[in-house]
């Protein structure tokens, strides 16, 4: 892999994504050719495997009163208080529906001006580890979807899949929550 | 009273270190011309509280040096002085001077008075120049709060040469000479790299008769005028470092130390003279004369000072002093835990019917060395808050001879324990108060006579356990709060319009906004009206609240309440649905089963509940917390909370059991949730929110409020 290809990757990431700044670790995370995809209903995701703290099995978190519908509770991370996000309600605004497969994905995320928090989503099923050269990132499209468009850094094509890779830095800002 | 004021220069120190680094961070955002009051008020604060703390602590220059920046910002914040890029250039090197001049006190080192006297010297102009704008000549302060020793004896270190004065403390062992080292060849080498003094230490010299030619007796204490590196002097005696004790310091010119302390100059110039004599004695040391003796045991008491200041000077990273008693407690408890462990693992080996009743035995002494091993821990935090009050006794004697003004400090309850975060946090704030209840709060002698009081006012500082919080209360006997005055100063600032009709209370509650002061004079002490918002502040961060009452003429009462700890809880599990939450022991005043007769409506809103004589309102903690209710005609209980003295009713679906829980914060993760004041982990791994009940109460009522509002309108 020679470092123009993979600085043209970046280019084409971060032209697209909504902030640079605030993104500017996920590309670098996406840079690394491996994520972790996932399924929520019909479409496939994929977050930086770099940022994948731990996968845990479904369980029932502790509600939060006066949060987001979609933010489902916290649970116990080994000590730690995690708010825990139900991406199919977030994105799909239908609410989950959990079956066996349905897990939680811990993510680190980064912030600007404070600490690095963990936040977990829940998603249907895991695909795989993905594993790909960073010039086939492609350039997401304008979705006329507000989500889509500000979350989305790009799109993956493996086999008869596409993976949307998601800007989880933007996407799991609790603040928002 | 002599209280050693010295247990708090560590605090101290680090707290203005931290006060720098806010001021640097805050002037490098800044721009030029930029009206970012926040900014300039952070900066202007964390002067301020360094200005405070220096002047308790007797560092005068600190204090006169920062009361000049001070000036400066004051003059930013209220708009008089536009903020150009010369100034924010200027303040930033005065917070590097500030800096330097701390950690010189940090490591009780001499200040580098010229670097400070520029500095000031810049300032001054600065301040003269754009304040009047006329010539930058009259560089002599007039300021009558500037001291005018600092200028003087500074200008007199101007005339010095650039060549540092190294002072170095070398006690070798007295195996040395048998290692083959010689100390005569290490001077020989130090002298190639500057002019050097050497005095020699021959208090350990043992009479003629006991003396053992192999061993060495004698410390010297070297004096070297060089503008070598502190590495070169280090490796003359590299080859000595594990056969001597060794301390090398920067010492500033001598004659600055003389300016410093000009009543034993005279002594000292004697000392320096003698000192040459010492240097030529220090080859043939067994000649000494006795005249020299005299010089020599001054030097000595010198060097020991230099040494313990030397072995001090590793800077102290967070430490807590403890009391040895909670120590061994905590051992004895681990050291019960540790038994406990190994009867229950023997048990565990065979598990048959009759041993169950000595597992069950087992667990239960378990439980209790958990919760005992837990409390001692706790108790390491805990400390008497003595720390907090002994500085004060200074304080007020220094401020109230300073105002000319008669105050006793009487200080009650000082061995109350609070955790030590909480301790620190509100150690600022205090100060705060006691200036403010010096400065505006009691009246001078003859005033105070006139008004049939007695000449010498009285300043009480108490502490006590509250149910689960502790109140500091600070109390004086002066002129009480000015009611009208303060409306007017609210008016004049726009804190209030004319037509607000403010009880006491909220009148009092006026002096903690910022900017607020009704002094005309802005003193040293205080009178800029910084202080009070931070007071407050500080409490609210705590989780804290801070109280006044006072009488016009009779006095004032500051009342602060602060939770014992951070960290642990005493809590009560409730069921609510299908979750569980802790209401905090110190809230609850009783559980009842819930009778339905006894809830009294209006309309279909605004619940309450008939408890014995009085009502209460109720909050159906189901339907505030957002969750569907499964069954509601259900056997339901009622707990009644109490909080900021009213008392509510919280519906819930059972009580479990009460428990010590361990507070964590949503924040790592997440962000505050108004009525949540944190969460913790229960025994099965799920995680309890932790209600805090004022705040809940608060939520639910704006809540309410903003429903029936939306209601009337639509």
């Amino acid at each position: 892999m020679d470092v123009t290809q993979l600085n043209r990757a970046l280019g084409q990431v971060s032209t697209n994504s909504p902030n640079v700044n605030e993104s500017g670790e996920s590309i670098q995370d996406y840079a690394s050719e491996r994520c972790l995809g996932f399924v929520l209903g019909k479409d496939c995701f994929a977050v930086p495997i770099l940022r994948v703290e731990e996968i845990r099995k479904w369980e029932i978190p502790s509600a939060l009163p006066g949060t987001q519908n979609y933010v489902k509770g916290v649970i116990n991370l080994r000590g730690e208080i995690v708010p825990v996000v139900d991406l199919r309600e977030l994105f799909l605004d239908e609410p989950q529906t959990y079956i066996k497969t349905t897990v939680i994905i811990m993510l680190r995320i980064f912030y600007q001006n404070s600490e690095d928090k963990i936040v977990g989503i829940v998603v249907d099923s895991l695909t795989d580890v993905i594993q790909y050269n960073s010039v086939d990132i492609k350039q997401a499209p304008n979705f006329n979807n507000s989500l889509a468009d500000d979350y989305v850094t790009g799109l993956l094509s493996i086999g008869d899949n596409v993976y949307f890779l998601l800007n989880i830095d933007d996407l799991l800002n609790v603040e928002q929550f | 009273m002599s209280i050693d004021l010295s247990q708090f220069h560590q605090i101290f120190f680090e707290e203005s270190f931290e006060g720098l680094d806010v001021m640097e961070q805050q002037l490098v955002q800044l721009e030029p011309g930029s009206e970012d009051l926040e900014s300039i008020n952070t900066i202007f604060r964390a002067a301020h509280s360094i200005k405070g703390g220096s002047g308790t602590f007797g560092f005068q220059e600190v204090a006169d040096f920062t009361h000049v920046v001070e000036s400066l910002l004051d003059e930013m914040r209220t708009g008089e002085r536009e903020l150009t890029q010369e100034a924010l250039d200027l303040l930033l090197i005065t917070v590097d001077v500030l800096r330097a001049m701390l950690t010189a006190l940090q490591e009780e080192l001499p200040i580098d008075k010229e670097a400070v006297k520029a500095c000031h010297d810049k300032l001054i102009n600065f301040e003269k120049a754009s304040s009047d704008g006329t010539a930058i000549g009259a560089s002599a302060s007039s300021e009558s709060s500037q001291p005018e020793s600092l200028d003087s004896e500074s200008s007199s270190g101007g005339e010095q040469e650039q060549s540092q004065t190294w002072e170095i403390i070398f006690k070798p062992y007295s195996n040395i000479l048998v290692t083959g080292n010689e100390p005569t060849r290490m001077f020989r080498e130090l002298e190639t790299l500057g002019q050097l003094k050497a005095t020699v230490d021959l208090s350990k010299l043992p009479v003629f008769i006991s003396l053992e030619p192999e061993n060495l007796f004698l410390s010297w204490t070297l004096v070297l005028e060089s503008d070598c590196d502190k590495e070169d002097i280090d490796e003359v005696f590299e080859w000595v470092l594990d056969d001597c004790d060794l301390s090398i310091s920067l010492l500033s010119q001598e004659k600055k130390l003389t300016s410093e302390q000009p009543e034993v100059s005279a002594s000292e110039a004697n000392t320096s003279e003698k000192d040459k004599e010492v240097t030529e004695e220090e080859k043939f040391p067994v000649e000494k004369s006795l005249s020299s003796r005299e010089t020599v045991s001054d030097k000595k008491i010198d060097a020991t000072n230099t040494a313990s200041s030397a072995s001090k000077k590793v800077i102290s990273t967070r430490s807590i002093r403890v009391d040895i008693a909670k120590v061994d407690e905590l051992i004895n408890r681990v050291g019960e835990l540790v038994i406990t462990q190994s009867m229950l693992a023997e048990l565990g080996e065979t598990i048959t019917p009759e041993s169950i009743e000595k597992l069950r035995t087992g667990l239960s002494g378990l439980e209790q060395n958990t919760r005992e091993l837990q409390e001692s821990v706790m108790s390491i935090r805990m400390l008497p808050i003595s720390f907090a009050f002994n500085r004060f006794p200074r304080l007020v004697k220094d401020v109230s001879r300073q105002l000319e003004k008669e105050v006793e400090l009487v200080i009650k309850g000082e061995t109350t324990e609070l955790d030590k975060t909480v301790m620190e946090q509100i150690s600022d704030p205090l100060v705060h108060i006691v200036r403010n209840s010096l400065d505006h709060g009691f009246e001078l002698p003859d005033e105070r006579l006139e008004n049939g009081k007695e000449r010498c006012g009285t300043l009480t500082l108490d502490a006590y356990h509250k149910g689960g919080e502790i109140v500091i209360e600070i109390i004086d006997d002066g002129r009480g709060l000015n009611r009208d005055r303060i409306l007017e100063k609210a008016l004049s600032k726009g804190l209030i319009s004319i037509n607000d009709e403010l009880t006491d209370e909220q009148v009092w509650q006026l002096i903690f906004e910022p900017g607020f002061s009704t002094a005309e004079a802005v003193s040293d002490l205080s009178g800029r009206g910084v202080g009070m918002d931070v007071v407050k502040r500080n409490i609210a961060t705590l989780g804290g609240s801070v109280d006044m009452f006072s009488t016009e003429g009779k006095g004032t009462r500051i009342m602060i309440r602060l939770p014992l700890t951070l960290a642990i809880l005493d809590g009560q599990l409730v069921r609510v649905g299908k979750e569980i939450f802790i209401v905090p022991l110190m809230a609850m005043v009783e559980s009842l089963e819930l009778d339905h007769k006894a809830i009294k409506t209006f309309g279909k809103k605004g619940e309450m509940y008939q408890l014995r004589e009085q009502f209460i309102p109720l909050l159906n903690l189901q339907q505030e917390l957002g969750m569907v209710s499964n069954n509601s005609n259900n056997e339901k209980l009622l707990l009644v909370v109490e909080s900021d003295g009213l008392q509510h009713g919280f519906i819930i679906d059972d009580l479990l059991t009460q428990q010590q829980v361990v507070v964590k914060s949503l924040d790592a993760n997440f962000k505050t949730i108004p009525g949540i004041s944190g969460a913790t982990i229960l025994g099965n791994g799920r995680v309890a929110l932790i209600v805090d009940v004022a705040g809940f109460v608060k939520r639910c009522r704006k809540i309410h409020e903003n429903n029936d509002r939306m209601k009337t309108f639509t």
